[in-house]
């Protein structure tokens, strides 16, 4: 219950000046309209439901591996970190405590595409409790894969660009704004090893928008995303450099 | 026991820089222990090592008698720590910050927002206690970071330089404050400034190129000089003219005669008071302590 606490006193700190001035949910809110814009232009409507999909997934797993990366070198940066380090906090406190802010920040955007996803019927009510508990372990791969990289980016200058970058190539370029189908079959395994498209294949399945469900496609949807959280905490828990060597 | 026991600790960097080359110390309960030392002695390094946040490269290091390479997290929650530089996140209030610290650190909300007031007030911090650090100036922030481990009521405290960028006043009302908190409490911090190691240091280590040159209270240091007092002579007399009666050194266009004996001082104060010179004798201070030794070291 301490660690709980714990985790809940340092999410609830880092949120403040969120909820002080909240301009970044707008930004955050409209930003996926940008891609729903181009794609159903070029894509028609199949393409946009997509979209729709893919920016959920991005808004949360991103609020793992672009946000958090920032602000724990931001932290580390201004030797703050170094307070919680010779402190009762340990780091996986401290990882839950950043990533659920992030997580917590990412609600109102999140809320807003699933509400228009189940009002334009792309996602029916059923779906829901799975594309939840998707976008949970999501987050916490993401927040893992985060971690990690903000414990072995040293430059605090390098910091924006590399956590992006990852950002983008784990929402962007596997299937996760574009269906799974669209990538060949003999490629598809390529695909299914970042835990993105896991994540995104288990609501659009749920949801109706894919048919790639058998129980060796379920399996797989599971296992990556499985697979990146266990072997990225597991990381955090034993390599990250919480303290330095 | 002591609280804090180094014995030949060791830190080489990766790069291969030695930082320190065997340490060892031991640090009292009820004591404020000062580190001084040029930039670049391993100050830092040390304190970071006490602090669990760096791992030392060889030797032991224990703290309440628990090692700190093999259980740090037990050391940990009696430690708090100030880091030298460390800056405020500046879209947080000064209150958000030492209330928020506490309940991380496990304290419950009812003792923490009492805590956070008391200490706010302690330091002068409550009339900006609603002020993002953002609008407030280097020296307040400074003081928010201070609260913050002060706060914590943790055996050990560990300030890396903590009255950096306080105005006067403020770190005299931080010495006073160090010094009603060191009861039942081992305090170490880094500083810069001598007069502030005299004002409020039990012991004193001065560290150089990673190992204590010196070592002890304000007073046993001074008496390692050979001389208790110092002359300041003003403007216009000969270095060679007053050589023949001690070590003298130059600061900022003024002779510092360090004399070797009483009869010297009687000498040099008749050669000042005939050719109409500006003289005072003054005690030695810490400082010229750790000038003798660090130069001395460099040399």
């Amino acid at each position: 219950m301490k660690r709980l606490y714990q985790t809940l006193s340092l999410a609830e700190m880092l949120l403040r000046p969120a909820l002080r001035d909240p301009s970044d949910h707008i930004f955050n809110i409209f930003f996926p309209a940008v891609f729903l814009l181009v794609y159903w232009i070029i894509g028609g409507k199949s393409l946009g439901q997509h979209v729709l999909f893919g920016s959920l997934i991005g808004a949360v797993v991103n609020s793992g591996i672009v946000g958090l990366p920032q602000i724990v070198v931001s932290y580390r940066y201004w030797k703050l970190q170094d307070m919680y380090v010779a402190s009762p906090v340990n780091q996986v406190v401290y990882l839950l405590g950043h990533g659920l802010a992030r997580l917590l920040y990412a609600i109102p955007s999140t809320l807003v595409l699933m509400g228009i996803l189940l009002v334009t019927r792309f996602m029916p009510l059923r779906a829901v409790p799975i594309t939840v508990l998707a976008l949970l372990v999501g987050w916490a791969t993401g927040c893992a894969v985060g971690f990690m990289l903000a414990t072995y980016i040293h430059n605090a200058t390098q910091v924006g660009s590399i956590s992006s970058l990852a950002g983008l190539l784990m929402i962007l370029v596997p299937p996760v704004f574009y269906p799974l189908e669209l990538v060949s079959a003999k490629w598809r395994w390529l695909a299914l090893v970042l835990p993105t498209t896991g994540a995104s294949q288990l609501i659009k399945v749920a949801s109706g928008a894919s048919h790639l469900n058998s129980v060796g496609y379920m399996l797989s949807y599971w296992g990556s995303m499985a697979l990146y959280f266990v072997g990225c905490f597991w990381l955090v828990v034993r390599r990250s450099r919480w303290r330095e060597v | 026991m002591e609280t804090i026991a180094a014995n030949n600790v060791i830190k080489t960097y990766k790069d291969g820089t030695k930082a320190l080359r065997g340490i060892s110390m031991g640090i009292q309960s009820d004591e404020i222990f000062c580190v001084v030392g040029p930039n670049g002695a391993g100050k830092t390094t040390l304190m970071r090592i006490i602090g669990t946040q760096l791992m030392p490269s060889n030797g032991s290091l224990t703290i309440l008698g628990i090692d700190v390479v093999k259980n740090a997290a037990d050391i940990r929650k009696h430690l708090a720590v100030v880091p030298q530089e460390v800056m405020p996140d500046l879209q947080l209030t000064a209150e958000e910050h030492v209330f928020y610290y506490l309940c991380t650190r496990g304290e419950n909300r009812v003792k923490a927002r009492s805590r956070t007031e008391e200490y706010l007030k302690l330091l002068n911090m409550w009339e900006h206690r609603k002020k993002p650090a953002l609008k407030l100036s280097g020296g307040l922030r400074r003081r928010i970071l201070i609260a913050m481990a002060m706060a914590t009521g943790a055996d050990i405290l560990l300030l890396d330089e903590p009255t950096s960028g306080l105005d006067p006043v403020a770190r005299r009302e931080t010495w006073n404050l160090l010094n009603e908190l060191k009861v039942s409490r081992t305090i170490v911090l880094t500083t810069h400034s001598m007069e502030e190691a005299e004002a409020i240091a039990d012991r004193v280590a001065i560290i150089n190129s990673g190992v204590i040159i010196s070592f002890g209270t304000v007073g046993q240091l001074r008496q390692r000089l050979p001389t208790r007092e110092k002359i300041y002579i003003g403007n216009g007399m000969r270095r060679e003219s007053v050589q023949r009666f001690g070590k003298v050194e130059t600061y900022g266009g003024r002779l510092v005669l360090y004399p070797k004996d009483q009869k010297a001082i009687d000498e040099v104060v008749h050669l000042a008071v005939d050719n109409k010179f500006e003289i005072s004798v003054l005690p030695t201070t810490l400082e010229d302590v750790y000038v003798e030794f660090v130069s001395g070291a460099r040399q």
